[in-house]
């Protein structure tokens, strides 16, 4: 994994006259975790739509582009017809992919390879898409709300893998509206509201002042 | 563990970990849990406790043995010393507060002596 930044410049989007990014840039680095916070319709599925390749439709721009990103989507871009091994053989093509430990993961998950993804609980579903992206070797992996639809063990089981991999010098990126749960892994925040995006703020500096995460995230919305 | 949410987790780890020192239960020169173990028993990033064991490890209250992992220093004496030091500390802020209210030392030692029972502390 290359040791380097992610960095977005001007990104903007809209949908017919709505404006839905008015020109969103950041320099995340290397090795960091960041929450991205926003309410619902703020942008947050937008922008990680346009990082993470999902939508090439924009002005601005992306330093780390292709295989370099994994994403997690809110929406599954896969058929439900497909099998978890085959989704596997899909990420193997287009992603540097660590195919061993995605076997292991699954397994840890009670996922059978030969399931199709139609025949899998709304969690488990979520929990093999989840792992087929934490187990690709991409600079950048990109998280949309990861935690909805998960029981509270599949819950554990993301927040601990994450655990594992943030001492690596990947930068993971999660959209979330849901702060409790995640607050304490994030190194850096930054809010997004109506298009915009306040600037990357260390977590650790805004316990320093006395705020906790969601005060600050409640204060950056007013 | 719960965290305060409104204070950095790095120095609430640290002050966790230096009660356990202090009190003997992490006892001179055992081993510490490694980063990752922590970072999962206390859901946190583990950069978070990359930065608890620098802390103490410049406080010289844990060391590194670089194939082992993290140690309490098997110093003693040093142990006690710090401990005097962060007792100082807290209870000196305390008895500040304590003055600032308007109390006095009689009704400060009864309330201190009260409270001790009344939280289960042993004479």
């Amino acid at each position: 994994m290359k040791d380097r930044d992610f960095v977005f410049t001007g990104i903007s989007k809209s949908y017919g006259k709505k404006k839905v990014l008015a020109g969103v840039g950041a320099r995340i680095p290397c090795g960091s975790m960041v929450g991205v916070l926003g309410c619902n319709g703020a942008g947050k599925t937008t922008l990680f739509n346009i990082l993470g390749n999902a939508d090439r439709d924009f002005t601005g721009r992306v330093s780390l582009r292709g295989s370099d990103v994994a994403y997690l989507r809110t929406d599954s871009p896969f058929p439900p017809y497909v099998k978890v091994e085959e989704l596997a053989a899909f990420y193997a093509r287009f992603y540097p992919f660590d195919g061993g430990r995605a076997a292991s993961l699954l397994r840890e998950a009670d996922i059978p390879g030969g399931s199709r993804l139609a025949s899998l609980s709304a969690g488990k579903r979520r929990l093999a898409e989840f792992i087929m992206n934490f187990c690709t070797r991409s600079p950048v992996l990109l998280l949309d709300e990861p935690l909805t639809n998960l029981d509270i063990n599949a819950r554990d089981f993301v927040v601990n893998a994450l655990i594992d991999c943030s001492l690596d010098e990947r930068i993971v990126a999660v959209a979330t509206h849901e702060v409790a749960e995640l607050e304490n892994l994030f190194t850096h925040v930054a809010v997004l509201k109506e298009g915009r995006m306040r600037p990357l703020t260390v977590a650790e500096s805004i316990r320093a002042g006395g705020r906790s995460i969601k005060e600050f995230y409640r204060e950056s919305l007013q | 563990m719960d965290f305060k949410s409104n204070e950095t987790i790095y120095s609430q780890i640290a002050d966790h970990i230096k009660k356990r020192i202090f009190s003997g239960q992490a006892a001179p020169g055992s081993r510490l849990p490694a980063i990752r173990d922590l970072a999962k028993t206390c859901q946190v990033n583990p950069n978070t406790v990359v930065r608890v064991y620098q802390e103490l490890t410049d406080e010289k209250l844990v060391y590194t043995d670089s194939t082992n992992g993290k140690f309490v220093t098997p110093d003693t004496a040093y142990i006690a010393a710090k401990r005097e030091e962060f007792l100082r500390g807290k209870a000196g802020r305390l008895v500040e507060e304590a003055r600032e209210t308007g109390m006095g030392k009689a009704e400060f030692l009864r309330l201190a002596e009260k409270l001790w029972e009344e939280k289960g502390g042993s004479a």
